[in-house]
């Protein structure tokens, strides 16, 4: 009866991973880097983790079933810290701003007159009871929530479609490539970061780098979809000025048939189930890496405590201007995740493999 | 050891248990004592059977004991193999006995429709309360050698047995074992009932879903027994427990097979939507009425409103106050004896379908939320699970309440990440397969 373990599950956390970005912040993230032929630096960024996750699925199919903290644990206690702490401070910064924009995004749409700490707490509590479950459980429920909630979200942007004018999409070509000078550019270097959460599946099953690409494909296909749908509704300037370009657009739509009076609906619970799904696992992987780390101590006061940290560090940003300079603020940590964590992956897995191939 | 060990001790204990007859009798011969439970045994004619399998000849109690494939047992286990229904001979000198079987009393419901399960178009005998017969049965539907039965005595419960069947090809080795081991180990409680069955079987009695899924139709039982499982039937029982559990449990009945393939997948897709209906209509009228009515088009918005414009409490305690009257005439009606059952659901129909919304205690529209969720719940396969979700979905009104359609969503997310982490014996609660 034994049979090979599905390997849909992980294809579709990566997906569910990424959705839960690409329809969040990535628009705006984008939008905010240059004025006009906002392609340019979505492709970019595409290629920019299009490069990490090469390097990264490199490392981890030279040793399988190691994660970010096997690899990293036998290089000694200050190079395994000096490797580790930056990347779990990196989850934590990632789901404090994945949890504190949503808890915003949830403010405007649904219940503007529940108090934020409210919010946060029931976000927090549902993260955090994710995390306890484990990765292979947020795995699982990430495939009834990609059942559930991915068509919907479908839908729900392709009734945006209803008002698009094409013609906003020119100009399409920018020769100046000025976004690459901006500080905005890198400060949203976040929207490519999901990628990482790939180092902590090896754990939970086989990975295999061809599908992981293969999967990557329509994500990125949807980027580039995510990225113009505001623009096409809007124009691109009005566009920019938006915080939730998303939101608003779904907000424009209105279908007769339809019980409900904006599709935003939709959108916003299928997002919260993918914000989850990132979230928890994050937090998870917190857990687990500090865990393998430091023996002594058990995975889930180490997630309950790092879920307080989220709560009470969210209470402490006062609005989204506040969120928007962090992001300027911790551009190197997202620089070294981003960038030395798969290299460092890589050059651990080749110096295993070798190991192992000369014993 | 006394000389008449056997005999005085039967008959102490027949002082207490006035049902314990025991008497002197002449078998080709050679005197014996014969001892069984009247209230268990048919005496006259297991008597006749005996002597008819007899030898005409004088014989001895040892050529008894052969001829009559008597078991030779112990003074301290005959009083429990008596109990079993089992008759007993005694020596003349009451030193030595053995045991054989007998005529047993009418006590058994013959095999008969299923009672809780009712399905169209498929072979329909039910288990019953006889384990031999639940057995038999299961052997009867599902013709193979590849069919293992054990059967284990639970410690710590008097004789209880529990059969272990699964199928040698199918079922994986280390799960039977665990399972076999599990039910060996000493139980805190008896084991008389599913709850006490489950919490020697995961060690926990806490859980809202449970690792049995329990079925009285032996065709269901063939399907899953295919699919790797074990199925547990316990002495008494009418029903075969299946375990592990998995989801599939929820939405799908092996009779659905008898219809075209297309038709199994519409049957299946109501049930999928019959328990999200059962999960989240209340949480979401409680949502779109008191937190978000904005979400919905102002024309539904208005008519909503104008059809609560003079019930006095808020959302939440309407329907909260109907869902308690609802589960009060789900359980009175599964009680009653049939002849008053059709008053409970006339006058539970009526206060709920008319004089409540006439008396302006609650609105029009809860009664068709309380109505089509009640439906939805019962779409679902198995009353186990009917019940967990009527359960779980208070708390996701509760959530309703507070955060409107964001904790409605965010109680489903929640049900659906404690579904996916329940394992049963290492495998996952949550598959599909």
């Amino acid at each position: 009866m034994q049979r090979n373990p599905s390997r849909l599950p992980i294809y579709l956390f990566i997906v569910g991973t990424h959705t839960g970005l690409i329809f969040f912040l990535y628009a705006h993230a984008t939008l905010r880097t240059t004025a006009y032929a906002h392609w340019q630096p979505a492709v970019v960024y595409i290629c920019i983790e299009a490069l990490c996750l090469f390097l990264l699925l490199a490392g981890l199919a030279r040793v399988p079933g190691k994660d970010f903290a096997d690899l990293f644990i036998p290089l000694g206690k200050v190079a395994s810290l000096l490797l580790l702490t930056p990347l779990v401070a990196y989850f934590l910064l990632v789901s404090l701003m994945v949890m504190r924009s949503f808890a915003e995004l949830v403010r405007i749409m649904f219940v503007a007159n529940t108090p934020m700490w409210a919010l946060l707490a029931l976000l927090v509590l549902l993260f955090m009871f994710g995390a306890f479950m484990g990765g292979d459980s947020i795995l699982r429920a990430n495939v009834v929530f990609s059942a559930l909630f991915l068509p919907v979200l479908l839908f729900a942007l392709s009734s945006c479609f209803k008002n698009a004018d094409f013609h906003y999409l020119y100009p399409l070509w920018n020769s100046s490539f000025d976004f690459l000078r901006k500080e905005e550019f890198y400060s949203s270097m976040f929207v490519v970061s999901p990628f990482l959460v790939i180092g902590m599946l090896p754990s939970l099953g086989p990975l295999r780098p061809r599908g992981v690409f293969l999967t990557m494909l329509p994500i990125w296909a949807l980027c580039l979809i995510a990225l113009h749908i505001p623009i096409l509704v809007f124009g691109t300037p009005a566009a920019r000025l938006l915080v939730f370009p998303f939101l608003a657009t779904m907000d424009s739509v209105s279908l007769l048939w339809l019980v409900f009076d904006r599709v935003t609906l939709f959108y916003a619970v299928s997002i919260m189930a993918f914000v989850s799904v990132h979230a928890s696992f994050l937090l998870w992987s917190i857990g687990r890496i500090v865990h393998k780390r430091f023996p002594k101590c058990p995975e889930k006061p180490v997630i309950a405590a790092a879920a307080v940290a989220l709560f009470v560090w969210g209470l402490m940003i006062p609005g989204w201007d506040w969120l928007q300079n962090m992001l300027f603020w911790e551009t190197w940590l997202r620089i070294l995740a981003v960038f030395v964590i798969p290299a460092a992956v890589l050059w651990r897995g080749l110096i295993l493999s070798r190991r192992r191939a000369a014993p | 050891m006394r000389a008449n060990s056997c005999l005085t001790d039967l008959q102490q204990a027949a002082a207490s248990r006035e049902d314990l007859k025991i008497k002197p009798f002449v078998l080709r011969g050679t005197p014996v004592w014969i001892a069984g439970l009247e209230s268990l045994i048919q005496h006259a004619r297991t008597r006749y059977e005996i002597l008819g399998s007899l030898p005409e000849t004088p014989c001895s109690f040892e050529e008894l004991a052969a001829s009559l494939f008597g078991e030779f047992v112990p003074s301290s286990e005959l009083l429990g193999k008596l109990l079993q229904g089992k008759l007993a001979v005694l020596s003349g000198d009451g030193a030595r006995a053995f045991v054989l079987e007998s005529e047993p009393a009418e006590l058994k419901r013959a095999v008969d429709l299923p009672k809780e399960e009712t399905i169209v178009g498929a072979p329909s005998a039910a288990f019953v309360e006889d384990l031999n017969t639940n057995v038999g049965l299961l052997r009867r539907t599902f013709v193979s050698a590849d069919l293992q039965v054990e059967y284990v005595s639970l410690r710590g419960s008097a004789d209880k047995r529990i059969a272990l069947v699964y199928l040698r090809s199918e079922a994986p080795p280390q799960l039977v074992n665990e399972i076999r081991g599990r039910l060996s180990a000493p139980s805190r409680h008896p084991v008389r009932s599913d709850q006490a069955l489950i919490s020697l079987l995961t060690g926990t009695r806490w859980q809202l879903i449970s690792p049995l899924y329990n079925t009285e139709l032996p065709e269901q039982v063939s399907d899953e027994l295919l699919r790797g499982r074990v199925a547990l039937l316990m002495e008494g029982q009418c029903t075969a427990a299946i375990t592990p559990s998995s989801i599939r449990n929820f939405f799908t009945m092996f009779s659905d097979k008898h219809f075209p393939y297309p038709l199994m997948l519409a049957i299946r897709a109501v049930r999928i939507i019959g328990l999200l209906v059962a999960l989240l209509l209340p949480g979401l009228y409680v949502a779109l009425i008191a937190v978000n009515p904005e979400t919905l088009k102002i024309e539904l918005a208005l008519s909503l409103a104008m059809s609560r414009l003079d019930v006095p409490y808020p959302a939440f305690i309407e329907i909260i106050i109907m869902l308690f009257i609802i589960e009060m005439v789900v359980e009175a009606s599964l009680r009653l004896p049939k002849s008053i059952g059709p008053t409970i659901t006339m006058v539970g129909g009526i206060i709920l379908g008319q004089a409540v919304v006439q008396a302006q205690l609650v609105s029009n529209l809860v009664i068709i939320v309380l109505a089509a969720t009640t439906i939805s719940n019962f779409t679902l396969v198995g009353f186990h699970n009917a019940l967990t979700i009527r359960f779980l979905k208070y708390s996701i009104v509760c959530l309703s309440a507070m955060y409107g359609i964001m904790g409605l969503f965010a109680g489903l997310i929640g049900f659906i990440l404690y579904v996916s982490s329940i394992r049963w014996y290492g495998i996952p609660f949550m598959r599909l397969r």
